[in-house]
């Protein structure tokens, strides 16, 4: 057996390549929604906004299409990786269940606990969502490539369902993260419990963040606050 | 003093492999808050024989918490509710007089019930045969000193060498995953020398094995741990993962 074929087709190869693929997804989410704190700024670059001139610089920095293609790479492994998983696990399982399951962790770990249990169902979720989000702004570049500006963002998300659901999806990202990003870590191999506090403390921090802020913009957009 | 106790007991019912299980209620007499989960089913089964039933089947041996063949789900949880304790060192006393009791066998698919409380562990065998071992010259045993390792070396190595193989962790697991057993399987000799000669087909051929066994695979849900009679780490399971990738990416095979 090939040494690709093996890290491919084993369990822990698989769940080694979710979660380096998720962290991949997890530095490239750090760069978006950093980006789009743009939207924020009230201050223009020559007549147009801060954001505008943002997504013209980005897409202008050179090896931009190969990163974009890298992240659809690994999110297209990481889901294709996590499904195939998760139907295994639940084969595993086997048809008898229990009647009644009882968690003997402690109670502050109750939180976390509840995060891995829901992670793939938030994963399906925010992969309805970004369905919706990429035809909503990544759609137009693909037909006549032009770049989604501050105006467009704002017409989108002033629409109430809109709103609503980028909001929503947001903080689903940052659940999502709240247990992914240790995970990853872990399965990443990294093992000294000097390092792991760490990690617990960085995922969780990382993942509220990420997650009110990329919340914080449909808001702002609907409440009128970014025009 | 022992003190008299009244408890309902649903236990789980399976005649064999292929038979439908279901709970059966029972609430036997002579029942004392001194008495080991195990001593009840036997104080139990004593009274179903005398009633011309048929007793309940469970696997024991040791009864004094290190041999790892006496588990079962009490109450949904492995090894029932302390932590760090196998099912024949939890005493009844530990529960109210009154109480309800659900005995349920592990459930995975690779651990089939045989009958009742007893289920068929031979995947952890298969595993360990595929790669849980090192081998060495037969004769006088070695000089005990002509390999020397460091005190926190061979400490750590014990923290999972200490595996029962009692199955719970694959029982607590949401995805039925022995990742827990194998990583402590792999991990502790990974970290002696006379482990290193086989290091790396250890770890390929063990999960290779535990993977055709049919378990599931980790979510770093950490449920397996929690359950452990032993309390061994899930830094064992990173271990396993960086010892894997290592071997999958460096092996001359």
């Amino acid at each position: 057996m090939s040494w690709l074929t093996r890290i491919f087709t084993s369990s822990v190869g698989k769940k080694f390549l979710a979660g380096l693929t998720g962290l991949g997804m997890f530095l490239f989410l750090i760069a978006h929604v950093t980006g789009n704190m743009t939207l924020f700024l009230k201050s223009k670059v020559g007549a147009e906004p801060a954001f505008n001139a943002y997504a013209k610089k980005l897409h202008e920095l050179p090896g931009f299409a190969v990163g974009e293609a890298l992240v659809l790479l690994a999110f297209f492994v990481h889901i294709v990786l996590v499904i195939w998983l998760s139907i295994t696990n639940r084969k595993a399982r086997g048809e008898q269940g229990y009647s009644e399951v009882r968690s003997k962790q402690p109670a502050q770990s109750q939180w976390a606990l509840m995060a891995s249990k829901s992670t793939l169902y938030g994963g399906l979720i925010i992969l309805v969502f970004l369905v919706v989000h990429l035809i909503d702004f990544r759609m137009v570049r693909f037909m006549d490539g032009s770049l989604a500006t501050q105006a467009r963002v704002v017409d989108a998300l002033k629409v109430p369902w809109r709103a609503f659901l980028y909001s929503i999806a947001s903080l689903l990202v940052g659940w999502h993260l709240f247990h992914g990003v240790q995970s990853g870590f872990r399965t990443m191999g990294l093992r000294h419990p000097r390092y792991l506090t760490y990690i617990q403390k960085i995922g969780t921090i990382a993942a509220i963040l990420i997650g009110v802020l990329f919340a914080s913009m449909p808001v702002a957009i609907f409440i009128g606050f970014i025009k | 003093m022992s003190k008299s106790m009244k408890l309902t007991l649903h236990i789980w019912r399976q005649a064999n492999r292929h038979a439908k299980g279901k709970f059966e209620v029972y609430t036997p007499s002579d029942l004392t808050d001194d008495m080991s989960i195990l001593e009840m089913l036997d104080c139990l089964n004593d009274q179903l024989i005398a009633d011309g039933k048929d007793p309940v089947t469970f696997e024991h041996d040791c009864r004094e918490g290190i041999c790892g063949t006496c588990g079962i789900m009490i109450n949904g949880m492995a090894h029932g509710p302390d932590r760090g304790t196998t099912t024949c060192q939890l005493y009844l006393r530990r529960f109210k007089d009154g109480d309800t009791l659900v005995l349920e066998p592990w459930r995975a698919k690779a651990f089939p019930v045989i009958k009742d409380l007893l289920v068929d562990r031979a995947a952890f065998d298969r595993i360990q045969m595929a790669g849980g071992y090192i081998s060495v010259n037969v004769g006088n045993a070695p000089e005990a000193n002509s390999i020397l390792i460091p005190k926190e070396v061979s400490s750590e190595a014990f923290e999972a060498a200490v595996c029962i193989g009692c199955g719970a962790c694959v029982a607590a697991c949401k995805n039925a995953s022995a990742m827990l057993f194998v990583s402590a399987k792999v991990g502790h000799m990974s970290m002696m020398p006379q482990g290193r000669p086989e290091r790396h087909d250890r770890v390929l051929n063990m999960v290779a094995q535990m993977d055709e066994e049919g378990f599931g695979s980790c979510t770093n849900t950490l449920e397996c741990s929690a359950a452990c009679p032993k309390e061994i780490s899930p830094k064992w399971i990173q271990r396993l993962h960086g010892e894997y990738i290592q071997a999958a990416t460096v092996t001359r095979r």
